[in-house]
Formats: structure tokens, sequence, C-alpha cells
């Protein structure tokens, strides 16, 4: 419904991908799925799954407790470098985890673990 | 991969991204926020107060819509609201809360808020209201 009235872009103004391979450094085991229940002010929490596989690409589910508001899920390829997996949107957003120990941080914009009182339930465990 | 869901790091076939200022000091909400509008095409910025949403919309050209949370520490979405409406009357001001108890929603839109939906929204209704002022544009 939001694409009415735009541009479509001829393919030689597709940004080129990123070519990651370059850029990642291999770390054992870094792929599998990883859960969590985010806290939320709105409902118990937000069940989370971010599954990374070893070919740069991941899966994102979210969908809240309550069961009754619908999940939603993204695709996508990601970056590794310094354990910071890096996700560049095509909308010109980024998002940030830190790798570690069979665990995953969101981090903020700034790359800097999420602060407040509960900051330490943001970490996906590996499953 | 599954199939049946878009690749959001591919690039887009189309330019036409819209800006959508998210205010919510919620981080969950506002990643699961962020994850349905960018199925939809839409560019978030993301402000963790009331204050931070002031300051995004006087720095920031073009924005679309705003996503106000109500509750927010520092400045709360009602005055963050007045002030963005002493700025700009026609922008879109969607409240967003948890709160459900009566009177919220005249609250919010005394405050200058066009419309009002209640935590945690449906991904399908998030959709539509956003879209539906989106298509008035």
């Amino acid at each position: 419904m939001f694409a009415q009235g735009c541009r479509w872009l001829q393919e030689s103004e597709f940004k080129a991908p990123v070519q990651m391979e370059r850029e990642i450094k291999i770390i054992e085991d870094f792929d599998g799925d990883y859960y969590g229940i985010l806290p939320s002010s709105a409902v118990a929490g937000i069940r989370t799954t971010l599954i990374l596989r070893r070919d740069s690409t991941y899966t994102l589910n979210m969908d809240y407790t309550d069961n009754k508001s619908k999940g939603v899920s993204e695709k996508g390829r990601f970056t590794l470098s310094d354990n910071i997996i890096t996700i560049s949107y095509n909308t010109g957003n980024k998002r940030y985890f830190l790798l570690e120990d069979g665990k995953v941080h969101s981090l903020d914009k700034n790359k800097n673990r999420v602060e407040g009182i509960y900051s330490v339930y943001y970490t996906l465990i590996k499953q | 991969m599954a199939d049946d869901i878009n690749d959001l790091t591919k690039p887009m076939q189309t330019e036409c991204i819209y800006k959508l200022l998210l205010a919510e000091d919620d981080f969950a909400n506002a990643e699961y926020v962020k994850l349905v509008m960018r199925h939809q095409n839409i560019n978030v910025i993301h402000a963790k107060n009331g204050s931070e949403a002031l300051d995004m919309f006087k720095n920031t050209p073009l924005v679309d819509i705003i996503l106000m949370d109500i509750k927010m520490p520092i400045m709360d979405g009602y005055e963050a609201t007045r002030e963005i409406r002493k700025l700009n009357l026609k922008i879109p001001v969607i409240a967003l809360t948890a709160f459900a108890l009566d009177g919220d929603r005249e609250k919010a839109l005394n405050a200058g808020c066009t419309d009002y939906l209640t935590k945690p929204v449906s991904k399908d209704i998030l959709i539509s209201v956003v879209g539906s002022y989106l298509a008035k544009i």
C-alpha cells in the first residue's frame, strides 16, 4: 500500500551488495538458534529468536507472549567483525548484536549494550 | 531460508521510503515496531524519550509520521506532542501506549495526537493505521 507513486529504480541504480567475506572474523560455533524473551512494558515480553548461519544469513522472529498479536519475521545477511554482528537494512538503518560465549547481546545504535533496568534480559541464549 | 519472508538487507526495488519517528523508551517494543515497519519500506528513526523525539523532529527533514509512546522519561508523550504541534499542525502523531484507562484516548487527542493505539498493538492494526495516514500524504 505504501508503494503508490514511487519511482522504480533502474538496475544500474541498485547499490552493490556489501562484500562480507573479507569482514567476517570466523568464530567457532557462532551459527545456531539464539532465543530469549525480551521484557516489554506492553506485555510479559517479546519472544525473540535469532538464527545465525555460517553463510552470513540470518532469520529474526519476534512475537508478543500474549499470543494475540501476530509475530513478525525478517531474514537477510549480516556481517561479523570483532564479535559484533551488523545487519544493514535497505532502509538505511542498522542493527547490532554482540556475540559472546553462546549468547548474543542486543546493542544500541552506538554499539553499546542496551541500558535500563531490564538490560540484563536483552540477551539471547544459544539453544 | 524461508521463502515467504522478504530479505530486508537486499536493495529495494523502489526508492520510496517513508520516514517514521518512533518515540519509545522500551527497547523491545521499539525493536518490534521497527521490524514491522521495515517490511513496509519505512525508515524508522528512534528516540528514547519525548525530549529526544522533539529534537529529532526539529533536526530531521521530511518526517512523515510519528508514533508517540506516552509514558517516557524526561519528557512524556503528551508534552512532546504539544511541543511538536507548535511546530507542525499537519503531521500525523499516533499515540502508542500500554495504558488503556478511560480518558487516555481523550488526553492524547487533546495533546494533539491524531490517533491512539494501545500496546501490545497487533502487527496488522499497526500497518493498517500507519498506512492509512501515509496514504493521505
